[in-house]
């Protein structure tokens, strides 16, 4: 199957007509989860990461196509539907896509994604002191760079040490130690319980 | 249940309440209308997948199947709420064979209620052969077999009554 004829799926009336008889938000994420055009795109979107940002922008344009805006939007459940599977590939886009879905009225199942996604993230969300600089973090975006956890301004923890900064960007890329949830880690191969011990 | 908000009860978040008998708050939502088109497109779409379905009505207030039972068409209680309305409202389980037009039956879906409809017939010669009177979410309502649903709303389940 073409990548456009999974996207005409994802957009036709059948497949929103079929995730409109979600009595709530849970089954409906639980439809969205199971549904075939959806496990598709998400493999073919793993197969060409190109592909991310061409679903990125397909949400863009239908988020501005409501021609009745005393209505809820037309393409809600596409919208959500593209929501999906961009949260299963690219935080970045996923964070921006939640962005202008929120920002978007007469939304319905999608804000719920969004609201959703955003939670999940926010939780995953870290914060890293670095040098006197705040630096926000995603963790699903961080991990690429090696990066994973913590919340903790790690220049008030006097214990860490070893700290250095590689990327001129807004990533550490090389070793850190970190503090989360009350647990010191190591970037390198010592396991939490020996750091906690060497500390 | 006692009665329901529509926009003058929201609480600063957006939220509404409509209330079982035994007094206990239950949230509801409010949904954005679909246009009456849409949903006559979307209620042809069901009609042709799924045979055997009589289309009952085509509303574009935003209710589903628990505001349907519930709250008299005017409001959208999500389905995780079906618990707390059927103990509020004083239901019981009963078995299938027990059943009578005016109860309703649960569904689920991978071990979580999923969707709730109104028995409307019952032949007992046809092995419990049961219609219901359902809404399915933001679609139409529809009259069919108690089984005849898209999966998304699970598989029924239990059966419940307020009669003493």
């Amino acid at each position: 199957m073409t990548f456009l004829k999974i996207l005409e799926q994802v957009e036709s009336d059948r497949f929103a007509a079929y995730l409109n008889a979600a009595s709530g938000f849970n089954i409906f994420r639980l439809a969205l989860e199971n549904k075939q055009e959806l496990r598709t795109l998400i493999r073919e979107m793993q197969k060409h990461p190109n592909y991310a940002q061409s679903i990125f922008q397909r949400l863009s344009s239908l988020l501005k196509v409501n021609h009745q805006p005393q209505y809820a939007h037309p393409h809600d459940v596409a919208l959500a539907g593209y929501l999906f599977a961009l949260s299963h590939i690219n935080s970045e886009l996923t964070v921006d896509a939640i962005d202008q879905i929120l920002r978007t009225p007469q939304l319905w199942w999608s804000q719920r994604l969004a609201k959703f996604l955003q939670a999940k993230l926010s939780k995953d969300e870290i914060q890293i002191d670095w040098m006197g600089q705040t630096k926000h973090m995603n963790i699903n975006s961080a991990s690429s760079d090696g990066i994973v956890v913590n919340v903790v301004p790690i220049t008030t923890q006097p214990t860490l040490r070893n700290i250095t900064q590689t990327s001129v960007s807004d990533t550490i890329t090389t070793s850190y130690n970190y503090k989360f949830e009350n647990r010191f880690f190591s970037q390198d191969s010592q396991s939490a319980d020996a750091y906690e011990r060497e500390i | 249940m006692s009665i329901l908000r529509l926009g003058d009860q929201s609480t600063p978040s957006g939220d509404c309440f409509v209330y079982a008998r035994s007094g206990k708050p239950i949230p509801c939502e409010i949904v954005p209308s679909d246009s009456l088109d849409l949903m006559r497109i979307h209620g042809q779409e069901l009609m042709n997948w799924r045979r055997g379905l009589t289309l009952r009505s085509i509303s574009n207030y935003p209710y589903n199947c628990v505001g349907m039972i519930f709250a008299s068409r005017r409001a959208w209680v999500e389905i995780d709420h079906i618990y707390d309305l059927l103990t509020g409202d004083g239901y019981r389980q009963i078995p299938v064979n027990d059943v009578m037009i005016g109860d309703v039956v649960v569904y689920k879906n991978q071990g979580f209620a999923s969707h709730v409809a109104l028995i409307v017939d019952i032949d007992r010669s046809m092995a419990n052969s049961i219609r219901v009177i359902s809404k399915w979410g933001k679609n139409p309502e529809f009259i069919h077999f108690q089984e005849n649903v898209p999966d998304l709303l699970g598989k029924p389940a239990e059966y419940w009554t307020e009669r003493i």
